[in-house]
């Protein structure tokens, strides 16, 4: 009876608005998000999100287990790119104990971030593709998402929640395998052959729906903190790897690519133009949705030496030095971030001393965007908001964390 | 924590009549019967698990 009457309090209308649950499980959300939104006719005139449907309180239970198990934690925020997050954490952990990792394992995780980040970009505007109608390119991306998973698989034995790399290198070399496929990886994408430019192209839709979708200002932007393709208008550079950048990005050449009005169609493009203007042979329309050669240069770079650093005490792997004895780690904080014009995400690590943080704090790149959903769908049309949050790759694990 | 000149400053995670908060360090994640979770083996002093209150 509660529940009734709750309901049709919702749905009661107030003089001209109605008010619309949007979610919490929605197929075009894309996740568990709920949104509350005001509608006038077809158009919003206020929403209010909800978060927390999948809340897993990572915070606490990090408090509550050993740095090395704390990766597989992190796996599971932003699923789509899972390998970014790991290296996030691992340079977290590394920045507090000053470790110093060797070449060849900073080389070997540019790659497997930058694999990742090709991944998560075509996840997310796969996805767009999808909410405006365009099925048939989101199951080619599936084909394309499969080789770099099989990569994964590669390096670490697992494909979505990968729990790769530890703290103070990665946990093997790369074998041959891996290498052969990602210099296959590097070539033209299938992404690229007529029946997936067609399927895209033919969908007109995608080619004018984003086009003013939710938009937002570079300064609003930058205000909430905005990082990653999310940001797209304001040049914010600070996409990491160029500005602050780690684990050895500095050795590398890469385009950062910017759009001009920070709406939907700009977040779509950047995502697909991390393409630098020499691979241009490819046919107008979907490009590469990112720079895929980077991961093979990165290869045939890759520094010799070890893989992971050797602990003085000769042990082969920090992590499991000093268990059960206190120092393992020194007291401090550290905070960097994962991800190369990806969203920035950061962990804020606190220790006492002891095996596992006295606190740690994710910083989600996709509950800061989350918070400004509402400003940048106020006014528009409810098919434009959903075309909205798929562009801003809120990712529910992540948000929610 | 006080936020000061917040615009919207608005409950989240949490229902709004729930008056405990969970993430703070009194509310403890394992259940207390176990005994493998000792401040010792994380390297903290204390040598009878953790207390709590």
């Amino acid at each position: 009876m509660q529940i009734q009457s709750y309901f049709s309090q919702l749905d009661s209308i107030e003089g001209e608005l109605a008010t619309l649950n949007l979610g919490p499980t929605h197929p075009a959300t894309h996740g568990i998000f709920q949104n509350v939104l005001k509608m006038n006719g077809e158009k919003i005139v206020s929403a209010e999100p909800t978060i927390g449907y999948i809340h897993r309180a990572f915070e606490k239970l990090a408090e509550h287990r050993p740095y090395n198990q704390i990766t597989p934690i992190t796996d599971r925020l932003n699923y789509c790119s899972s390998p970014i997050n790991n290296m996030g954490w691992h340079m977290t952990v590394e920045k507090l104990a000053k470790i110093e990792v060797p070449k060849r394992a900073q080389y070997m995780r540019v790659i497997v971030m930058e694999l990742a980040r090709i991944a998560d970009h075509l996840v997310c505007d796969a996805v767009i593709g999808v909410d405006t109608g365009a099925l048939t390119g989101f199951t080619y991306m599936f084909q394309e998402r499969e080789r770099i998973y099989d990569m994964y698989e590669e390096v670490c034995g697992t494909r979505l929640t990968t729990n790769v790399g530890r703290i103070g290198g990665m946990e093997r070399d790369f074998t041959r395998l891996f290498t052969k496929n990602c210099a296959l990886f590097s070539k033209p994408s299938r992404l690229n052959s007529r029946n997936s430019i067609s399927s895209w192209n033919a969908t007109a839709f995608l080619w004018t729906a984003p086009w003013g979708a939710g938009p937002i200002e570079a300064e609003r932007a930058m205000a909430y903190g905005f990082t990653g393709p999310t940001c797209a208008p304001a040049a914010w550079i600070t996409t990491c790897g160029s500005c602050s950048p780690y684990s050895s990005y500095e050795d590398f050449d890469f385009i950062i690519p910017v759009g001009t009005q920070g709406d939907t169609y700009d977040r779509f493009m950047v995502r697909q133009e991390g393409n630098p203007p020499e691979s241009a042979h490819h046919p107008p329309g979907l490009r590469q949705p990112a720079d895929r050669r980077l991961p093979r240069r990165c290869t045939r770079l890759l520094p010799a030496g070890k893989a992971r650093c050797v602990h003085q005490n000769g042990g082969p792997d920090l992590p499991f030095q000093n268990r059960y004895g206190r120092g393992a780690y020194p007291q401090g904080r550290g905070v960097p971030c994962g991800g190369r014009w990806q969203p920035r995400l950061g962990f804020y690590l606190v220790s006492d001393g002891g095996r596992q943080p006295y606190r740690l704090h994710f910083r989600r790149p996709c509950f800061i965007y989350y918070q400004a959903y509402p400003e940048m769908v106020k006014g528009s049309m409810l098919s434009d908001a959903i075309l909205t949050m798929s562009s801003m790759n809120v990712i529910a694990g992540e948000l929610d964390a | 924590m006080r936020f000061v000149g917040h615009p919207n400053l608005t409950r989240i995670l949490n229902v709004e009549d729930l008056d405990v908060f969970p993430m703070r360090k009194e509310y403890r994640l394992e259940d207390g019967t176990r005994t493998d979770k000792d401040d010792r083996f994380f390297g903290r002093e204390g040598h009878e698990g953790r207390q709590f209150d």
